[in-house]
């Protein structure tokens, strides 16, 4: 079968991981381009096709191109109906989207600023404790509450995988490689449950890859 | 025609001005039942429809419930097919998602952080606040060349990815892009005064402000009491830069961090053999109580001739409210303190529950006096100090531990949250 279109991302990338997830499940092939960060987005005919020079990038086969992970993930899922990774009905395709929105917003923002301040990307001295605890708290908020609601339910909206699973799968994996460690995960028995059922279903493991959860939360490394 | 459901929102969320014009395009009439935020969302009632407790929250004519603002948005927008909003093509589908989720991710969400640093829904930290305003900048600037050679952000007409552009820009220009900046982005401010005067949606977007300077962050100064008379924040005391090394119970208002080349007084004290480091490490890194303990540490090694500790209160703590705004402050005020970081360390909590809370704590600080220590940050007056004999009074010791362990109790308010300065 002829490959949808060309992805430039990267493995390690949640929002490749959603994308080629998404392609798989719905039975499509999506061509990974190689990747070189700091290289490829520097070239020319990159950046050309692509202005913004971010990750992940999508162009099909007519030239249409498309960014942002979720919004390429949902295009490609759009593409097989059948495959039911957007529900079977406009209120699953709402609850779908709703799910996503909140695993991005409510989960995974906090993820990546918390990210950006013990690596560091924010200017010297930038980094606050005080900030880090109240931002981690936030997420605190919304994984207590998915802990609280998951049990009901074996997938988040339908009986089968949706690419609300999908990201929200993504979504965890990076939250326990950077802000919950051994002792916060056990806190959340319910979700770390789910999040082995999604990302070892046999289609897609090998896209999730290894855990590599963290023991520690990350932490700023003391080199004053 | 009847409404097709119920937003919970508040009037100012840029969400609230997305849903709202996405049915006012699509020729839907939402109901807004009145709403108290904080309050509402909190009762059980809420919870049962929206157990996450959050707004903006659908609650669909025919029992279907949806929160998140975007995906309310399009699920809305997707009842009236006909009104083009989601784009006419399933290319152009994609690509309004696409619009929509970079403002989200790339623009809002700076935004978002910004103004909450800004107003204390978290510390505040002038790094991140100058980092995130300049990403926030090159995500402009992508949206500035776009729009360069168009009128809406799809197609050539009106789509959700224009509406929730014009929500969220309505924010920034209010917050962070200034005359100085907008003067570069002169195509985004064409294309949002082109849809927040749309006909259908002038009423929703209301005026735009437009701020003259990005807005900086003044630090919460409660000033109820009479200031003291040494006015301690008056360049105008210059008589004395080094005759302040003399002595330890001076209280005058020479401290003032804007003479940066005046030697701090606390450096001029004699030598101590308590070293304020080796505490920080021994607290962060024993249990507190206990044998082989950090406090235990603190007895054997205190000299309490060179520091002193001091019992802070917080002196509106009626005007408390959610335990985490509180927390918040007490990490305002530490960050406020951060000049005085070799001189000070802190342990400091909010007690109580919402609305029946205090904050208070210690401070173990360099020399005898507090002002000193603390008069770096612009609202230390908010606070009450109290010098405590930890060594000779049981009262001001048991204090002392329970501020340090985070188990201290006052008045029958239990430690409920705090902060370390170290």
């Amino acid at each position: 079968m002829a490959p949808i279109g060309s992805l430039w991302g990267d493995l390690r990338q949640r929002q490749t991981k959603y994308i080629l997830s998404a392609a798989t499940i719905a039975g499509l092939e999506v061509d990974l381009k190689p990747f070189e960060f700091g290289v490829t987005n520097k070239s020319p005919e990159f950046v050309a096709k692509f202005p913004f020079a971010k990750i992940p990038a999508f162009e099909d086969e007519d030239g249409f191109i498309l960014l942002e992970g979720a919004s390429i993930a949902r295009y490609v899922a759009s593409l097989a109906p059948e495959s039911g990774l957007l529900g079977n009905s406009i209120k699953d395709a709402a609850l779908v989207d709703q799910w996503i929105h909140f695993a991005e917003h409510e989960i995974n923002a906090y993820t990546d600023l918390v990210w950006q301040l013990v690596e560091r990307f924010f200017p010297e001295k930038a980094y606050s404790e005080s900030v880090h605890k109240s931002v981690f708290e936030r997420q605190e908020r919304s994984l207590k509450f998915l802990e609280q609601n998951l049990n009901l339910r074996k997938f988040l909206v339908t009986d089968g995988i949706t690419l609300a699973d999908i990201i929200l799968a993504g979504v965890i994996q990076r939250a326990a490689r950077v802000t919950l460690g051994a002792a916060e995960r056990a806190l959340y028995p319910n979700v770390f449950a789910y999040y082995a059922r999604v990302a070892g279903d046999p289609r897609i493991k090998d896209i999730f890859g290894a855990a590599d959860f963290v023991e520690v939360p990350v932490a700023p490394k003391k080199d004053e | 025609m009847a409404p097709v459901g119920k937003l919970y929102c508040v009037p100012t969320m840029s969400q609230t001005k997305t849903i709202r014009s996405v049915c006012a395009l699509a020729g839907l009439e939402l109901e807004i039942p009145e709403y108290t935020h904080f309050s509402d969302n909190q009762k059980p009632e809420f919870l049962a429809k929206f157990p996450h407790g959050k707004i903006p929250a659908f609650e669909g004519a025919n029992g279907f419930n949806l929160t998140e603002g975007a995906p309310i948005a399009r699920y809305l927008a997707g009842l009236a097919p006909n009104s083009g909003l989601l784009g006419s093509t399933p290319e152009d589908v994609a690509v309004v998602d696409q619009w929509v989720h970079f403002v989200e991710s790339d623009i809002a969400a700076h935004a978002d952080v910004i103004s909450g640093m800004l107003k204390n829904f978290f510390p505040y930290n002038k790094g991140i606040h100058t980092f995130l305003a300049e990403h926030q900048l090159r995500s402009l600037t992508t949206l500035e060349t776009h729009l360069s050679t168009r009128t809406f952000l799809v197609g050539d007409r009106i789509t959700l990815a224009d509406i929730t552009a014009a929500s969220v820009l309505q924010r920034v220009v209010a917050v962070t892009a200034d005359a100085a900046v907008r003067a570069k982005l002169i195509n985004t401010v064409r294309f949002l005064e082109t849809i927040v005067h749309q006909p259908k949606l002038e009423a929703i977007f209301g005026p735009t402000e437009y701020t003259e300077k990005a807005l900086q962050y003044v630090p919460p100064k409660k000033e109820k009491a009479p200031a003291p008379p040494a006015a301690p924040k008056e360049k105008k005391e210059k008589e004395k830069p080094k005759k302040a090394a003399d002595d330890d119970d001076e209280d005058d208002g020479n401290l003032v961090p804007e003479e940066p080349k005046e030697k701090n007084p606390l450096e001029l004290l004699p030598k101590s053999t308590f070293n304020l480091e080796d505490w920080k490490r021994a607290y962060s890194n024993k249990e507190t109580r206990g044998a082989d303990g950090s406090l235990e540490w603190f007895y054997a090694n205190f000299d309490k001739e060179g520091f002193s500790v001091w019992r802070l209160d917080f002196k509106y703590n009626e005007e408390l409210t959610q335990v985490f705004m509180s927390s918040n402050q007490i990490g305002g005020f530490f960050n406020r303190l951060e000049a005085s970081r070799k001189y000070l360390f802190g342990s400091v909590g909010v007690l109580g529950q919402a609305n029946a809370s205090i904050i208070s704590g210690v401070l173990i600080l360099r020399g005898q006096e507090s002002k000193a220590a603390v008069d770096c940050a612009p609202d230390f007056e908010s606070y009450d100090y109290t010098k405590l004999d930890v060594l000779g009074n049981q009262q001001d010791k048991a204090f002392f531990e329970g501020a340090l362990a985070w188990d201290l109790e006052v008045d029958g308010k239990k430690w409920a949250d705090g902060k370390n300065f170290k």
